[in-house]
């Protein structure tokens, strides 16, 4: 229970800093959080140990550098969950925001990292496919949060790009592109773009793929 | 002892193949696949062995001809040992391939080749280590060096093994498995059960069970089974590398990739390579063509004459002879020169380099890049090349490219243009009808693309680095495919030549000529004699020139017919129907519409062809 009481008054601090620009008192916190006024100065004395908060003379705590950083580490996986359990689940926007309230304290980086690539790969297939679109909920989902899908495909990939796969759509030549090492999670780069057609190389072989093929690749290009 | 050898396409398969077989090598065509085996046999200890070189694959679980053919022969326990050939140089996903034949539990031996390549590049690969791991014998070689090939057979003789290892596949699949080897009472193995899941298989039940497993896992992963297979054995397969090959900086190899494959000078390049090919056999060709002509004059047909013989003997032996004649005059000189170019652009690579740079300009038509390959290989002769329309996928694409090959001026219609046109009238002449063939080609590829109907897939294909190829490998196939020209064309040109030299002894082509003249006159403006030669074109098309010659009583055919009868009655020649074995390999491929539809539009775009230069010439517009 401490870990989520600490995270919840981090997050608290933070909401409060962006909506009004000052630092937070307990009183506030406590009243957001749902815990005793009390516990929530033991937690802020706690935190202000390990420099994450700050107490300024007027009663009022704010967040340190570290804090912030902390403090959108949570936020980030209350994003994700939330819309995983909204998008994927189908679960109100309501229950899906209290749910991830109680669940961002406990999954881990990686569970995140796992699911946020998942969500990702999952709105590349979506793109064009009208059977997606009818869903209840999920136009209002990316109108609301106003996030865009950050999706390429290997046809959008210009000449010395080095890539990773994210997805293969199922079209007709799927088997053979994953025979030949076009699988998720595998390295590409491009050697030579002609007009559409590309040319790529997949563990060290040289392909050619069409226009129509390359479409079906969807990419996310290497840092 | 049976061995087969198998191993992603471009390994050096072939020339180990040949290497351990030397001579007598048999090619044998699958029925309902234009796969061609090759199987021969080596004394090894007093013992023979058959070899097969299986076609390369890139997976034991595809869906193409070859891999469906190979998968079978392997499921059906066709081979005692299987000798997996490897790419040093691209060990990662060759060994994909090699962990797929693992799963079959039948002996084997791995030869990672190319080994001389790979030291150029740096790259030093731990056999014991992969044999280690793996459990079977690891064999390093150099095919174009010979190196270790003569290890080959004892090895796989004597040390064939089934191996230890096992993909370990996503805990789901693994439960499928486990499950899916007990539902069955026939007891299925581990890659049945893995095949069933990916739909392949002939066990009703389990392939049924199988299905809705698999059913559930797409659901759950998102992908189907095959996707997931094949994810777990690539990272498999890297797991392996990553522990037995070490690389240490290597010599560069000049990149002559960089001007092939670049659009400047990628292009003009193939096109001069392209239009050089083809000047060459034309030219070649008409060389050789005239010595074995002027050969049989003088030394059979000129004694023929000499000995009188019963008129009817005379005829028939006199048809059979000109049957030798014209397909000795054509085959070597026209059908195996080109054939032999074409092996060398197959074997250094630069086929696939042509399909990557035609890719564009092929989408126009409702075609993709690999599609170029067999419209060059048209050249030669259209019937293999309508069955290597197979390959390049959906049915748009194949009845799109059935209309092109078809109307390609093959080597039997050089023959025509050459010894008619070029012979005659001139070289210019001649390109011209090439031209006109080509825009033809160009807008009915145009036209189709648009009104047939289907969905397109476009091209996959590995571009193999540049290598110089092996003179008896170039050899080899070139006498491999003149072989099967031989056997197809040969004896329908014979017996189709005694037949016309019988219905001309009992006089039928008057009756033929009298019914055709009309057409062949009003509308062509041509000789009535030439529509028998006409007619004789649709068995072998440059049977159409050598007709016209007998008919016309004259070699030298500008005594009886005029420049432009001659250009028009080359022109509408080379248009106009297929030949007969394109037309019953176009039945087989295509089926009986699309046949029957490509040879009505080749009938017509001919006599058109043939009108409008008609037309032109008597308005005065033409010479």
């Amino acid at each position: 229970m401490v870990i989520a009481e600490r995270e919840d008054t981090l997050l608290s601090l933070m909401r409060q800093a962006k909506q009004t620009g000052l630092g937070g008192k307990p009183e506030d916190i406590a009243c957001h959080t749902g815990l005793s006024e009390e516990r929530v100065r033991e937690i802020l004395s706690d935190l202000e140990k390990t420099g994450e908060v700050t107490h300024q003379e007027n009663g009022t705590y704010h967040l340190s550098p570290s804090g912030i950083q902390a403090a959108e580490v949570i936020m980030r996986k209350h994003h994700v969950l939330e819309t995983f359990l909204q998008e994927m689940l189908g679960m109100d926007h309501e229950l899906a925001h209290a749910q991830a309230c109680t669940m961002e304290h406990h999954a881990t980086d990686d569970t995140i990292n796992r699911l946020r690539r998942f969500l990702r790969k999952d709105r590349g297939c979506q793109v064009g496919c009208p059977a997606f679109t009818g869903l209840p909920g999920h136009h209002g989902y990316m109108g609301h949060h106003g996030r865009r899908c950050a999706f390429k495909s290997l046809a959008d990939c210009s000449n010395g790009d080095k890539v990773r796969i994210d997805a293969v759509r199922g079209c007709g030549r799927g088997g053979r592109l994953a025979d030949l090492g076009l699988v998720p999670g595998e390295r590409v780069t491009v050697k030579q773009r002609m007009a559409d057609t590309l040319l790529i190389n997949v563990k060290d072989c040289d392909i050619a793929i069409s226009p129509e093929i390359a479409r079906s690749v969807l990419v996310e290009v290497e840092n | 002892m049976k061995i087969g050898l198998i191993g992603n396409p471009n390994v050096g398969k072939s020339l180990i193949f040949s290497h351990l077989t030397g001579i007598g090598v048999e090619v044998s065509n699958y029925p309902g696949t234009t796969v061609d085996i090759r199987s021969g046999v080596s004394c090894i200890d007093y013992t023979s062995v058959e070899i097969t070189d299986l076609p390369g694959i890139y997976s034991l679980d595809g869906e193409s001809d070859e891999e469906r053919l190979v998968r079978d022969l392997v499921l059906s326990n066709s081979f005692d040992v299987l000798v997996v050939i490897l790419d040093a140089v691209h060990l990662e996903r060759n060994l994909y391939l090699l962990l797929q034949v693992l799963e079959h539990h039948i002996p084997l031996i791995a030869v990672l080749n190319m080994a001389d390549e790979a030291e150029k590049l740096g790259i030093h690969i731990d056999t014991k280590a992969l044999s280690k791991i793996t459990g079977v014998p690891v064999l390093l070689t150099s095919a174009t060096l010979g190196k270790n090939i003569a290890d080959i057979i004892p090895v796989a003789k004597e040390r064939a093994t089934t191996g230890t290892y096992q993909v370990a596949y996503d805990r789901h699949i693994e439960a499928a498995v486990r499950t899916l080897m007990r539902v069955s009472d026939n007891g299925p193995t581990r890659v049945q059960s893995l095949l069933a899941l990916q739909g392949i298989g002939t066990d009703a039940t389990l392939l049924e069970a199988a299905k809705t497993i698999s059913g559930e896992m797409d659901e759950e992963h998102r992908m189907p089974v095959s996707s997931i297979l094949a994810g777990n054995r690539h990272h498999a397969a890297s797991e392996i590398k990553q522990r037995i090959v070490t690389k240490t900086p290597g010599r560069e190899t000049f990149g002559l990739d960089n001007w092939l494959l670049k659009p400047f000078p990628g292009i003009p390049l193939m096109v001069g390579i392209l239009l050089s090919m083809l000047l060459a056999v034309f030219f070649i060709g008409s060389f050789f063509e005239d010595l074995i002509v002027e050969a049989f004059e003088i030394w059979v047909l000129a004694p023929l004459a000499a000995a009188s013989l019963d008129p009817l003997v005379y005829e028939i032996l006199f048809s059979f002879i000109i049957a030798i004649q014209a397909g000795l005059g054509i085959a070597f000189p026209f059908v195996f020169t080109f054939y032999l170019l074409m092996s060398v652009v197959e074997d250094t690579g630069y086929m696939s380099r042509i399909a990557f740079l035609a890719d564009r300009i092929m989408h126009r038509f409702g075609l993709h890049g690999q599609a170029i390959i067999p419209m060059v290989l048209g050249l030669g002769c259209n019937v293999p090349a309508i069955m290597a329309i197979r390959q390049i996928g959906t049915k748009r694409e194949r009845h799109i490219a059935a209309f092109l090959i078809t109307m390609v001026p093959c080597s039997a219609r050089t023959v025509i243009i050459a010894g008619i046109v070029s012979v005659f009238i001139g070289i210019y002449a001649a390109i011209s009808i090439y031209l006109i063939i080509l825009a033809l080609i160009l807008l009915t590829g145009l036209v189709l693309s648009k009104v047939t109907p289907g969905t397109q897939l476009g091209m996959v294909l590995e571009v193999p680095p540049l290598r110089v190829p092996s003179l008896v490998m170039v050899l080899k196939k070139a006498w491999i495919n003149i072989r099967e020209f031989l056997y197809i064309a040969m004896p329908l040109l014979m017996v189709s030549s005694v037949f016309l030299g019988l219905i001309g002894f009992y006089g039928f082509l008057t009756v033929i000529e009298n019914i055709t003249a009309p057409v062949v006159h009003d509308i062509l403006g041509l000789p009535p004699f030439s529509s028998t030669a006409l007619l004789f074109g649709i068995l072998r098309k440059e049977m159409a020139f050598e007709t016209l010659v007998v008919l016309a009583g004259t070699a030298n055919l500008p005594e009886v017919m005029t420049n432009i009868q001659l250009y028009i009655f080359a022109l509408v020649s080379t248009l106009f129907v297929p030949c007969v074995s394109t037309i019953a390999v176009l039945y087989r491929e295509q089926g009986l519409k699309t046949a029957a539809l490509i040879s009505l539009y080749t009938v017509f775009l001919g006599f058109a062809a043939g009108a409008v230069f008609h037309w032109l010439s008597l308005q005065g517009l033409l010479f």
